[in-house]
């Protein structure tokens, strides 16, 4: 379970500082499919590193599944991106000299596992990319890219999987798709954290979030 | 593996590399094969001037007959004394029938002193081609007012690293012409024992050896430094070329840090990430390591073929020269493999 507690992130520029989150208090239960919406700026993306892991807030506490994840140190945030959350991207972020064979294999590899193409081409059927497995991502459309960071997320094994406006550069019926397969991937037993602005979307979670101002507002 | 892929798709950063490299090592590898072969050509010569003769050169006087004693102490068969003086251009050498046997310098006419010339002390002598040049073809040569038969003329002389023939008049030991300063030398074979003998008699400073082994020695000392000269000179290039791939590096990885990003989102630690750009490094400096060699092995076999020097390739020899060059483009790697390990996720994806 993922629990914050008072959360505050301020962006330091030249001439001012950016108070991207302001005191955020929420829980995520595992298995849950949560949205969080809000206006563009408002700090979704500023809460969802802090979630992954990326950034480190200047105050307030992190809990993860009861223990305090602004403590880790390195090694263990080594391990926490590789067995427990993983992050899906606007701009999906495949390797480019990579098929999509060996950007699926990319989290097997850190993680010291190994999968042969059969079992990668199962995932693939998962995500409706059957057959794409020897393509290179500038061979691939916005939805194909998305499904094959999506498989890449599968065969991670991660326990929450954060996607941060995944459906922002693609068009309704992919964007659909895309959260069809989140979906899938809370019945498998993943907690998914999805930012969205797109109310319809939103409106699939099991609980919506919206952030205002560095706030949470419901 | 993909991490050839990897450095196939970012080729493009190493190509001035790979070139760089090639001709560092190229240089270093061209300067040590060149001057090995150098120094091997030299020490040839020396040693194909066949001397295992020791010439031995006594400061201050000495006793005529200990040369005599020495020889018999020491088993030495072939030996002959060797006192020389200037005696207007010609250098006049008193010496025994074994000088011939020594060097055998070859005669253009007559013989060379023999026994009984010795025995008897005859007025004879033996002149070198200039010499009898010198002495325009007249069968006798006058010496401080002593007139000496010639009974043999020398041939024009190859190298000698002791003597040259082609001034000298040699005349039988027993004469004693001089009126300035006479050298006290000799010449023998097998007295390989008789150093500390010598020592012993002239002191440290009473005496001068020079073999063949003595002068392979220096010759090798010099060689030795040219080269360690030379190959620092092209070390100097190598580090230049080194560091800039370094620099190329860490530029490198500004450029691709949206790549580590990605990776490190993926679960690569800091020493994965660390791991394949010091692998990264490495490869690319050894293919710019092979360029070089092959460079070099051309650019020998052109030499060779021409016709201007023989060399050959020794790559044993240069076996651990080439491990040390690729431990140096290892370790240079190494830096820029570290700060690519320590950009953090925030930096490399999230870009303001
Ligand atoms: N790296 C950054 N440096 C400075 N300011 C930032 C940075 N990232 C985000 N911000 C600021 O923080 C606020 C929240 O940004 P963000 O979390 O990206 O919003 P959202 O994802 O909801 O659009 C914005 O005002 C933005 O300008
Ligand atoms: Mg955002």
């Amino acid at each position: 379970m993922i629990k914050l507690v008072d959360i505050c992130r301020t962006y330091h520029l030249k001439n001012q500082d950016v108070k991207a989150l302001d005191g955020i208090s929420l829980e995520i239960p595992d298995g849950s499919l949560t949205a969080i919406t809000g206006h563009s700026g408002c700090g979704k993306t500023t809460l969802l590193n802090i979630i992954a892991g990326y950034d480190r807030p200047d105050s307030g506490l992190y809990l993860y599944d009861g223990r305090l994840v602004n403590d880790y140190d390195e090694r263990q945030m080594t391990d926490f991106y590789r067995h427990e959350v993983s992050m899906i991207f606007q701009e999906f972020h495949l390797l480019p000299y990579l098929n999509v064979y060996e950007n699926i294999r990319l989290p097997l590899h850190y993680q010291k596992r190994r999968m042969n193409n059969k079992e990668i081409d199962a995932v693939l059927g998962q995500v409706g990319l059957r057959g794409y497995g020897r393509f290179c991502p500038h061979q691939l459309s916005g939805g194909q890219k998305q499904r094959a960071a999506l498989a890449r997320t599968l065969v991670g094994e991660v326990r929450v999987v954060l996607a941060d406006e995944p459906t922002g550069a693609l068009d309704r019926e992919n964007a659909y798709n895309i959260v069809k397969l989140l979906k899938g991937m809370k019945e498998y037993g993943m907690t998914v954290v999805l930012v969205t602005h797109d109310e319809d979307i939103a409106m699939m979670a099991d609980r919506i979030i919206t952030l205002e101002n560095g706030h949470v507002v419901s | 593996m993909w991490l050839v892929r990897e450095l196939l798709f970012h080729r493009k950063q190493h190509y001035l590399n790979v070139v760089a490299n090639a001709m560092a090592v190229f240089l270093v590898l061209i300067v040590s094969v060149l001057s090995d072969s150098l120094a091997h050509g030299i020490s040839d010569e020396i040693g194909s001037l066949g001397l295992d003769v020791t010439m031995l050169q006594v400061y201050g006087e000495v006793n005529d007959y200990w040369f005599e004693d020495f020889c018999s102490e020491f088993d030495i068969t072939k030996a002959t004394p060797y006192y020389s003086f200037r005696y207007e251009e010609l250098s006049v050498v008193s010496c025994n029938d074994k000088l011939y046997e020594l060097f055998e310098p070859g005669l253009l006419k007559g013989r060379f002193l023999n026994e009984t010339d010795l025995r008897n002390n005859d007025n004879v002598a033996v002149v070198g081609s200039e010499a009898y040049e010198k002495n325009d073809r007249k069968d006798t040569v006058e010496i401080n007012g002593v007139e000496f038969r010639i009974i043999g003329v020398l041939n024009r002389s190859e190298n000698n690293l002791f003597i040259d023939y082609d001034k000298s008049v040699f005349i039988p030991v027993g004469y004693d012409l001089s009126t300035g300063v006479r050298n006290h030398s000799y010449y023998y074979v097998d007295g390989r024992y008789a150093e500390p003998y010598l020592e012993d008699a002239f002191g440290e400073n009473g005496y001068m050896l020079i073999n063949q082994s003595s002068l392979l020695k220096t010759t090798g000392q010099m060689s030795d430094l040219v080269r360690k000269v030379l190959l620092f000179i092209a070390s100097v290039s190598l580090a230049v070329s080194l560091t800039g791939m370094i620099n190329s590096m860490l530029a490198g990885i500004k450029e691709r840090s949206y790549e580590i990003g990605i990776k490190k989102v993926m679960g690569a630690s800091a020493l994965d990430i660390y791991c394949e750009f010091a692998l990264e490094s490495f490869t690319v400096f050894n293919i710019g390591l092979v360029i070089g060699l092959i460079l070099v092995t051309l650019i020998c076999r052109l030499i060779t073929s021409a016709g201007i020097m023989d060399i050959c390739v020794d790559y044993m020899e240069n076996l651990r020269l080439l491990f040390r060059l690729s431990l140096a483009g290892f370790v240079c790697g190494l830096y820029p493999a570290w700060r690519a390990g320590r950009i953090s996720i925030m930096d490399a994806i999230r870009k303001v």
